[in-house]
């Protein structure tokens, strides 16, 4: 993905603009969070007007939205505050309706938004990755780290979609008031949030109030992290999240990149053999027996190039 | 990608306008984030100046709510680089 580092951003100093890309209806408005300059894939915080309507349809791209208040009714089901669904490409969306009007996060992961006016999934759609739950009313709050190295006790988190190819991930997380955590963190991913309500603060960026976001590309220093009253955000990663905790306050990426290759040159070495040598990932395999699929999409390395095939 | 992806008609002209339209606001964004990140330095060298004093007397969180004292031979030096936090 290529989307800037964004961070600190408090969307509230916007104001919205009509949504009138083709295809989609009147009625609704977006502030843009963050965009990939490439592909087109966006995050974007929307209102509907009361009133709003759209007719059944689909999207070209994986796309994510939370309910962040009022309500949406989807075909006769009814959204309020704290639901979220992720649509995978070529799900048919029912229709939408809004009476009194609502705010969301909408996420489009894989490329500009697109809508196509349609009653049935496309044929390629993976219907059975759809996740449409209320993540207030549906799901306990996980208090305790889910992997080695965690969080540390007082930051919570609600798993709300894991895609098991990428292990990217969706979650609600929540720091208590009064929390903290004397370390500072970087991933191998990409890293999103938006507050809900309150605020955190962390060593590099400060305050990140209400309707604060960041968008972080990966090996990126944050932390330490504290939160004084207490904060509820929507995260995102789009690949596994591992804490590579340290306490350099002034490590590069490049310096952080390097020693999360020591980390995999260390702990798989034959792997690590296999994927560098000579720049050159060949046979073109292994197969994966499994999801065979998934292998189409899988980058071949040639020295100093790379394609896919 | 998923494969509905690979399907997707060619962009729009109109939508490849609002891409074009917005990059340069996104752009200018993070121009004034980093201004606004390095009028922060004095108060963030302060931050880290307590934070170095906290992992030497409680420790840092190395999993968790464990916690490991940093010895004052393993604080970190700041470089004589430029600092950024914004890339």
């Amino acid at each position: 993905m290529t989307r800037p580092h964004i961070e600190p951003f408090c969307e509230r100093v916007e104001e919205y603009r009509a949504f009138t890309l083709p295809g989609f209806p009147k009625g609704s408005h977006y502030k843009i969070l963050s965009l990939d300059r490439d592909t087109g894939a966006c995050s974007l915080k929307m209102r509907f007007d009361a009133g709003y309507a759209r007719a059944p349809g689909m999207s070209y791209s994986d796309m994510e939205f939370f309910i962040l208040q009022g309500q949406l009714k989807v075909g006769d089901k009814v959204y309020g505050p704290g639901h979220y669904v992720f649509l995978p490409a070529g799900v048919a969306l029912g229709a939408l309706t809004s009476e009194q009007g609502c705010e969301a996060l909408m996420f489009y992961n894989e490329g500009e938004p697109t809508f196509v006016e349609s009653d049935s999934n496309h044929r390629l759609a993976i219907q059975q990755a759809t996740v449409d739950l209320n993540a207030y009313d549906d799901m306990p709050w996980i208090g305790t780290a889910r992997k080695s190295p965690g969080v540390a006790t007082g930051c919570l988190v609600k798993l709300l979609r894991f895609d098991p190819f990428t292990k990217a991930t969706t979650f609600l997380y929540s720091m208590t008031a009064e929390f903290s955590q004397d370390n500072i963190s970087y991933h191998d991913c990409a890293e999103e949030s938006f507050h809900i309500w309150g605020t955190s603060w962390m060593l590099q960026f400060g305050d990140l109030p209400t309707g604060g976001y960041f968008w972080r590309p990966p090996y990126i220093n944050h932390g330490a992290f504290a939160s004084r009253l207490g904060c509820i955000a929507l995260g995102r990663t789009d690949a596994e999240l591992f804490n590579y905790f340290h306490f350099n306050p002034w490590t590069t990426p490049e310096e952080n990149h390097a020693r999360a290759a020591a980390k995999i040159y260390r702990e798989r070495p034959d792997l690590w053999k296999w994927v560098v040598s000579e720049g050159h990932n060949h046979p073109h395999g292994p197969e994966d027996f499994e999801h065979g699929d998934y292998h189409d999409q899988v980058k071949h390395l040639h020295r100093d190039h790379d394609h896919d095939h | 990608m998923s494969k509905v992806h690979d399907q997707a008609p060619s962009r729009d002209p109109l939508t490849q306008e609002w891409i074009d339209a917005h990059l340069p606001e996104q752009e200018r964004r993070q121009v004034k984030i980093i201004k606004d990140m390095d009028a922060l330095g004095a108060e963030r060298d302060q931050w880290i100046e307590a934070f170095l004093e906290r992992i030497q007397k409680r420790g840092f969180n190395v999993d968790g709510d464990m916690k490991r004292r940093v010895g004052p031979d393993e604080v970190p030096e700041k470089p004589d680089r430029p600092f950024k936090v914004v890339f």
